[in-house]
């Protein structure tokens, strides 16, 4: 396949392209879901395609088949090349990229593919029997999800790459109910890694555990309303990285002037206490990458550093826009989909405050535990987080379990608020949408911080 | 070779591996789509995907496959595949067949010819126009116009069998405001054809809600009253949560609120939802659901009473029910990949009767309360139906008229119980997603600001 993605590129080079490059991929994903303790769905699923990209100054043209033949390879480079010409884009030509040929494992130590299926299905079944720990558990859900990735890139500055990546993640969610009220509670495990995700797990604690938790949530009161001051768990303290900061440090945005943090390099954006990053290559992180989809090796871009504000994360083509390296954050969900600058791993660095000192100092106050889910603000700066559910703090003693709530504000100032930061640093896994589509596997995390954040739930 | 040929014989193939019954649902797919950067073209995509999607059964057991489709190879290593991972599965308690054969029930033709013969020049001239309609102090940063191509066939070994075409398209822009503290706005295009795509009208609204975003107050303090959802933001509501709960498996499994309300009231008398899979404005309708059973016409609440819930073939075995034809792998806005999607149990379109008012006479019956205009993610819990949303910008109405916009504040409330406080439905229909609603005033929300 290699030597049809080179003869692609030079298509498109013969067709008027000023740079291009031709990925093929195979994505295989394998799951395993029992419900209620009986397997529900045992899949394998496999896409596996082309895609070509040209660029013409600013524009860039896309084609993608499924049919790898030679013939409709190079009918596709021609019809990428052409789109590119079409555009009306304006922008800087990228620079060499460095010639490379470098071919990649997964340094996982279980590759899925060589354990038994047979394996994988108990250990669901298991960690989903676990959960029936009472009565009033009404559904029990556990899955498994293993995938992996083999893509090949070949660009028109004589880059000739392959690599893998694999990805696992257990998952148990259970329901409970009681006179007419229903919680769930769930957890998650994995990230960049193999079955060992699975071995080294103990399943049934794992189910049952989640099981526990989600009988206590039906206990669990209304959340105070207004702003608070609110330590973050490492879930949320991630969404607030991620989706406020993060987001709006992708490269870009602000090449667009779309970003609130455009233009805010050297200035305090901040508590002192604050440094975050996106590190690519954090060991077994599940958004951990050996190259991006430009063929870019990943890297670790520091985005504010004790409250000052550092930089962006980019793609070729940014890079090129703004004069500085690529760092390896150009991304697509697969073959078939756009390239854009692209989070990986991104977190708030670790303090010195012990949580249990978080919590003494605070006379009320909420500690959220686990997240529901984050939205994006690059514009406004806006931070939106639903947390699954929290506690309350009164006179420094977590008191009361808290229902699902949701907390929001200004992300500048909520980090100029943040007035400790404990010790202990963790990822959480999930994927990333840029807009509303184009998913990409990510991680986010941080320690708990404590700030001042608008909280309100029903 | 056409798909309906290609899924009967790899129907044939997967017997012959061993499975009691097979089905194979196969996917082709031309979809385009035009990216605005920073109010220019930047990119142009065309992309071709075909694929295939196997589930069989074997001695009680389960598995399934999917993959996409280039030559024979692929269609037997995939039945193959299925057939393997059925042997190391364990006996399903309640799945015994694939749906059967069944005439269609209504006619819907959602192929439309400008989507289906469009090129990517057209889709070009079409995002200029909206650039623009948005005017000179007013730029769009980003956004897109997709339009696809979508045939899709299916074959089951209990008889089932359909062959269907549409085309969709889909729109997604954002615009803002040139200079300091811009104000966002955003827009979406839900349809089957280009033709009700109207650029100028998207351009000017797009203009518009930047500004007022721009205008935007942070909202103080605390406040309970009448909130106008307008149908985007609505729909994204409605399908995280009554969408959740009309799924018969949740209601089997005992996590739907609406488990044991059919014939009760979950609304008021102003709630009155129905299924309307023929309705040819939705690029979703169809004649067969993705697994084969014929979609129907369906009351789902009326007056406020739950009249239905809706099952796929395998929960409707569960349920010792019929299926109602609500199996869906598509969606709206994407038309690649499909076959390597999970069906869920939706409303093909979910319809929500409009009323006789238009915003503007609702506006008009409020003493105090928010008209909302974009929220960050309009989601509902769907176990509890709890809610908090920032809203992103809102007009505060006071005494009947618009006296401003806010910004920075939750919207909260309860989305079960709110449908028993719907204040007023509005007749300002609109398809966004598989939704075709009005805007709805819901009484009784709270606002909680920033200080």
């Amino acid at each position: 396949m290699m030597d049809e993605l080179q003869m692609a590129v030079e298509r498109m080079r013969a067709e008027g392209a000023d740079f291009c490059d031709a990925r093929y991929q195979t994505i295989t994903t394998n799951g395993i879901a029992v419900v209620d303790a009986a397997v529900r769905r045992i899949s394998e699923d496999r896409i596996r395609g082309v895609c070509l990209r040209a660029r013409k100054k600013g524009s860039w043209g896309y084609a993608t088949t499924v049919d790898v033949s030679k013939g409709v390879i190079m009918e596709a480079a021609a019809k990428a090349a052409r789109s590119a010409l079409a555009g009306n884009a304006l922008g800087k030509p990228i620079p060499d990229t460095g010639e490379a040929k470098l071919e990649l494992k997964a340094s996982v130590r279980h590759h899925p593919t060589q354990v038994p299926m047979e394996e994988k299905v108990q250990a669901v079944l298991d960690m989903d029997r676990a959960q029936k720990v009472d009565a009033r558990i009404v559904n029990t859900n556990s899955v498994l999800r293993e995938e992996t990735r083999q893509n090949m890139l070949v660009n028109s500055h004589e880059r000739q790459l392959s690599w893998e990546e694999v990805r696992t993640t257990i998952m148990v969610q259970a329901v409970a109910a009681e006179a007419g009220r229903t919680e769930f509670f769930y957890d998650i495990k994995g990230g960049g890694l193999g079955y060992e995700v699975v071995k080294e797990a103990d399943l049934e604690a794992f189910g049952r555990e989640a099981a526990k938790e989600s009988l206590k949530m039906l206990s669990a009161e209304k959340a105070p309303s207004g702003l608070l001051t609110c330590i973050t768990d490492p879930s949320i303290s991630g969404l607030l990285a991620h989706e406020v900061m993060g987001h709006a440090s992708e490269a870009d945005e602000i090449v667009k002037r779309r970003s609130f943090l455009t233009d805010m390099v050297g200035k305090q954006v901040g508590s002192p206490l604050i440094t975050m990053v996106d590190d690519g290559t954090v060991p077994e992180a599940r958004g951990s990458i050996p190259f991006d989809d430009e063929g870019t090796p990943s890297s670790r871009t520091t985005i504010i550093k004790d409250g000052v504000y550092q930089g962006y994360m980019q793609s070729l083509e940014t890079a090129a826009e703004m004069g500085v390296a690529p760092t390896g954050n150009g991304r697509a969900q697969s073959y078939d989909r756009r390239v854009w600058v692209r989070m990986t791993n991104t977190f708030f660095e670790k303090g010195d405050h012990d949580l249990d000192d978080m919590i003494s100092d605070v006379r009320f106050g909420v500690l959220t535990d686990r997240m529901i889910s984050g939205m994006e603000d690059p514009v406004g700066g806006g931070f939106e987080a639903k947390a699954l559910r929290g506690y309350l703090i009164e006179n420094g003693k977590v008191t009361k379990l808290l229902r699902s709530f949701t907390l929001t504000g200004n992300a500048l100032e909520i980090l100029r608020t943040g007035d400790a930061v404990g010790n202990t640093v963790e990822l959480d896994g999930g994927s990333c949408g840029k807009g509303i589509e184009d998913w990409v596997p990510v991680s986010s995390g941080g320690p708990h911080c404590r700030f001042k954040i608008v909280l309100g739930g029903d | 070779m056409d798909l309906e040929r290609i899924t009967k014989k790899s129907v044939h193939k997967i017997l012959e591996e061993g499975a009691k019954e097979a089905e194979s649902y196969l996917v082709r797919v031309r979809s385009l789509t035009a990216y605005i950067d920073d109010d220019r073209v930047k990119n142009l995509e065309e992309k071709l995907d075909q694929g295939i999607s196997v589930r069989v059964l074997l001695n009680g057991k389960m598995g399934q496959s999917s993959s996409t489709y280039h030559t024979t190879r692929d269609l037997e290593e995939c039945g193959a595949k299925a057939v393997a991972l059925a042997k190391l599965s364990r006996p399903d308690p309640y799945f015994k067949r694939f749906p059967g054969f069944s005439q269609p029930v209504g006619h819907v033709d959602v192929r439309q010819e400008d989507a289906a013969m469009a090129t990517t020049f057209d889709l070009r001239s079409k995002v200029e126009e909206i650039v623009e309609a948005a005017g000179e102090d007013v730029k769009v940063p980003r956004g897109l116009l997709r339009v696809a191509l979508l045939e899709r066939a299916l074959t089951n070994s209990n008889g089932a069998t359909f062959h269907e075409m549409g085309t969709l398209v889909y729109a997604h822009f954002t615009s803002m405001t040139k200079g300091a503290d811009p104000g966002e706005g955003c827009e979406c295009h839900y349809s089957s054809g280009l033709s009700s795509l109207d650029t100028r009208a998207m351009g000017e609204r797009l203009s518009r809600k930047a500004k007022d975003a721009q205008g935007a107050e942070h909202f103080k303090g605390k406040m309970t009253g009448p909130v106008i959802l307008p149908p985007d933001e609505l729909a994204e509501m409605l399908l995280t949560s009554v969408g959740y709960s009309l799924d018969g498996e949740n209601a089997l499994r005992h996590r739907s609120p609406w488990a044991d309300m059919l014939n009760k009231e979950v609304g008021n008398e102003l709630v009155n939802l129905r299924d309307q899979p023929w309705d040819p404005r939705s690029a979703l309708s169809c004649c067969y659901d993705d697994e084969g059973s014929p979609t129907r016409e369906r009351p789902l609440v009326e007056r406020g009473t739950l009249k239905t819930l809706l099952y796929d073939s395998y929960h409707a075995q569960m349920g010792n029910v019929a299926a109602t034809g609500n199996y869906l792998r598509r969606d709206p806005s994407d038309a690649l990949n499909l076959y390597r999607r999970g069906g869920t149990t939706l409303p093909v379109n979910l319809a929500w009767r409009p009323g006789s008012q238009s915003v503007e006479d609702m506006i008009s019956d409020m003493k105090e309360g928010l008209v909302i205009e974009k929220l960050a993610a309009p989601d509902v819990n769907s176990v509890t139906g709890g809610f908090a949303l920032e809203v992103r910008c809102a007009k505060l109405v006071r005494d009947g008229a618009i006296v401003g916009h806010v910004d920075q504040c939750l919207l909260v409330g309860n989305f079960y119980q709110a449908l028993k406080r719907v204040g007023a439905v509005g007749n300002d229909v609109t398809v966004h997603r598989n939704c075709i609603i009005p805007s709805v005033r819901f009484d009784g929300l709270d606002i909680v600001g920033s200080e």
